[in-house]
């Protein structure tokens, strides 16, 4: 399923969640050509977020992606605070919270790896692209190798920019 | 219990000669590889877009996959988006 970026940054906005989009969505962001299809966020693990996540997306039908149907799941607080990794479908499309994530560790660890950016309609916090390439490299999924081999070919042109001596 | 952040761990690390993690920038014959297959022209012309402009992009291309795709799969074209 396709994921509608623009409702469900609104929902997290409107419920004031802190967040840090990470994955394809802040490679597209960075400048990759890669279309991404999903959502990824590492979200606040503490009590006033998790009860602003639990509101945020319960009436959005958040279901665990590719369980067997039927499987009883209730999104409320008491689930976010007894897992910490979430892989979700909802009704704006397939949504990943990540309360840690390989390689960048916690939101408060990513936060300084992180800068507010404008995009979708809403500001938002986004994980800068050195910290980017650190986790899809510590992610090890063979399946990343072109993307990291394109931010990295974004972080080098990015540095050659800004060591060239200005224009007069 | 004392806790450290990644970062901290990795700088404390470092005189030791242990890599907790790799950098960004560190060097890989496989991504090096990788990389000569890349369109950077593509790239070049993202680069020079805002931000909001990339997002409003994967909008408009993520848009244009869920109402073409379903015409050659049997993807519900209501769904999501």
């Amino acid at each position: 399923m396709i994921t509608d970026f623009e409702k469900a940054l609104a929902v997290f906005m409107e419920h004031h969640v802190e967040f840090i989009v990470i994955g394809g969505v802040a490679g597209t962001l960075h400048g990759s050509a890669f279309i991404t299809q999903d959502l990824d966020v590492v979200y606040a693990r503490t009590r006033e977020n998790i009860r602003r996540l639990a509101a945020a997306l319960q009436p959005h039908s958040p279901y665990l992606r590719n369980a067997p149907a039927g499987l009883p799941f209730k999104w409320d607080e008491q689930t976010i605070r007894n897992g910490l990794n979430f892989t979700l479908t909802t009704a704006f499309g397939d949504l990943d919270l990540l309360g840690e994530v390989t390689g960048g560790g916690t939101y408060s660890d990513l936060f300084a790896h992180s800068k507010e950016v404008s995009g979708f309609g809403v500001r938002f916090r986004l994980v800068d692209l050195d910290k980017l390439i650190v986790l899809k490299r510590a992610a090890g999924r063979p399946k990343d190798l072109p993307v990291v081999a394109e931010l990295q070919g974004i972080l080098e042109r990015r540095r050659k920019q800004s060591a060239k001596p200005p224009e007069k | 219990m004392n806790t450290h952040s990644l970062d901290e761990l990795r700088e404390q690390a470092t005189p030791y000669g242990a890599a907790l993690l790799p950098t960004a920038d560190a060097p890989d014959p496989v991504l090096e590889a990788f990389k000569r297959d890349i369109d950077f022209s593509l790239v070049e012309k993202n680069l020079r877009l805002t931000t909001d402009e990339r997002a409003q992009q994967l909008v408009n291309a993520t848009r244009f996959i869920a109402k073409f795709r379903p015409l050659v799969t049997d993807e519900d074209p209501t769904a999501s988006l």
